[in-house]
């Protein structure tokens, strides 16, 4: 009988595998992740087109308002990755896998990764209705414009895929969604998702600066031609990025 | 010279805040055969299997594995390890056969498929295959969550209240399945029912407040509690209970 031989990447894809099966399977997964920011987008469109142009309000338009989803619905992920963690421990699924050959890094980018792909699958829907939705308002949005958002919004998507870990590590399965849904609202707020954070005074937009969402969404927006670009944003995004997995790696890694 | 896949514990401590839940205990295990940690709720069982599967770091002790390779910590063998724990630890949305497919490829277990058809059988699980996780019964659950701690075919298992939720017929059909690893695997069953203890264990360690009580196989507990040679595991438990350490 031949022995068991199990490779790092050979675990780390049999739990992607496993996320993935999980994730599809959760009708939460299709209806947040997928139809949600849809919905978004046909509310904040019909809002748009009840502002009279005379009032150069542009907002709500499709290059202002597109990135804003974008960030925002990735939020989501953290309160699915947080779900999906947290009832594990609950199960005593992890302590099942902890007690396997999988390091903890392994079962971390296990949950990871095919969050991210659900998150890239999301961001590029997502992006491909705005580019749509600006070609019917005459905004005409440039559409490698829409996907050069998606791809540059990833460390953000992989902050909230971490910020999922982590609370799903220290969290029980009733105590991480509450927490997630609190994160996804602070989101919209700090991260200008629909509205200018300087209206809200220096002090609150400074503060939106230096937390990951803001800088995602500004960065979206530049890339649509509706805002400046800021050199530091794209630095304060990845070191939340690293941070927020490093802190989760370090979670919990043996009690 | 010990054989393969023995196990060696020596003064292993753990305590969580103030509290001690395992307290300096030793005892070694023979390979291939069931030693028992018997003792009521708290008596600090699932936390010395924790410090074995290497889930737990001891704040004190030593905790060895005689391997091919010399004598190794649990964190370096967990290859060999097969764990059900307390709770059914199954993939919710996965079905059986998606559940069992995952430890394969965790462990690199060779011919999946096979062993799936193998596993399914041997378990009575083969009707139940497409369900998922969420939707099976409470004693089909506790089937497969051991039913995955076996598919690796590990050579030390542990099985923490295993029958725990199992109704009489399906608590006999696993114990037939322990019965069948014996000389094998190197099991280590943690439990509360005397009967099962009896039924499976070559030697039993009695754990009270953290402490081993008494140890021995059954013979060896009666004389260390002083009751008759008639008396079953549950008077010699209750002896041993009433009067502390043997």
């Amino acid at each position: 009988m031949k022995p068991n031989h199990s490779t790092r990447t050979g675990r780390i894809l049999a739990l992607s595998g496993r996320t993935v099966t999980e994730l599809c399977r959760d009708p939460l997964s299709w209806i947040f992740a997928l139809v949600f920011p849809f919905l978004m987008l046909a509310l904040f469109r019909l809002i748009d087109s009840r502002i009279p142009p005379e009032a150069g309000m542009t907002q709500f338009r499709p290059g202002n308002i597109g990135p804003g989803i974008l960030v925002f619905a990735q939020n989501f992920l953290t309160l699915f990755v947080a779900l999906l963690v947290s009832g594990d421990r609950d199960s005593a699924f992890l302590t099942r896998l902890l007690a396997s050959p999988a390091v903890p890094a392994e079962f971390h980018w296990g949950y990871a990764l095919p969050a991210m792909a659900l998150g890239i699958l999301q961001g590029g829907l997502t992006m491909t209705a705005v580019w749509l939705l600006s070609l019917t308002g005459g905004e005409a949005l440039s559409f490698a414009g829409c996907m050069g958002a998606v791809v540059c919004t990833i460390p953000s998507m992989a902050f909230c895929v971490g910020l999922g870990i982590l609370l799903g590590k220290l969290l029980s399965s009733k105590a991480a969604p509450g927490i997630a849904s609190a994160v996804l609202s602070l989101s919209s707020f700090l991260g200008g998702c629909w509205m200018d954070v300087n209206l809200l005074g220096d002090v609150y937009a400074k503060i939106c600066t230096v937390l990951p969402w803001y800088p995602a969404v500004r960065i979206g927006r530049w890339l649509l031609g509706t805002a400046d670009f800021v050199p530091a944003d794209a630095a304060v995004i990845c070191l939340w990025a690293a941070g927020i997995h490093i802190a989760a790696l370090l979670a919990n890694r043996r009690r | 010279m010990k054989h393969e896949n023995s196990i060696t514990v020596r003064h292993l401590t753990k305590k969580y805040g103030t509290k001690t839940a395992v307290d300096d205990i030793s005892f070694d295990v023979e390979a291939g055969t069931v030693f028992a940690l018997l003792g009521t709720n708290g008596a600090g069982k699932t936390t010395a299997v924790k410090c074995l599967c290497g889930l737990t770091e001891p704040d004190a002790g030593e905790i060895g594995y005689d391997t091919e390779t010399g004598l190794r910590a649990p964190m370096d063998c967990r290859e060999h390890f097969g764990l059900s724990p307390q709770e059914n630890a199954v993939g919710m949305h996965l079905t059986v056969e998606e559940n069992l497919r995952l430890m394969g490829k965790i462990y690199g277990v060779p011919h999946i498929p096979e062993r799936t058809e193998q596993v399914l059988a041997q378990f009575g699980l083969t009707e139940e295959r497409r369900t998922r996780g969420k939707a099976l019964s409470g004693g089909m659950g506790r089937r497969l969550s051991i039913a995955m701690a076996l598919f690796s075919r590990p050579k030390v298992l542990f099985l923490d209240e295993p029958t725990l939720g199992l109704d009489v017929l399906a608590r006999r059909e696993l114990w037939k399945i322990v019965e069948s690893l014996r000389g094998q695997t190197t099991v280590l069953l943690t439990t509360h029912y005397m009967e099962e203890a009896q039924a499976l264990a070559d030697r039993i360690a009695v754990m009270q407040k953290g402490k081993i009580a008494a140890m021995g196989t059954l013979e060896e507990l009666r004389e260390q509690s002083g009751t008759d040679s008639t008396a079953s595991l549950e008077d010699i438990f209750v002896r041993i209970m009433e009067g502390g350490s043997v």
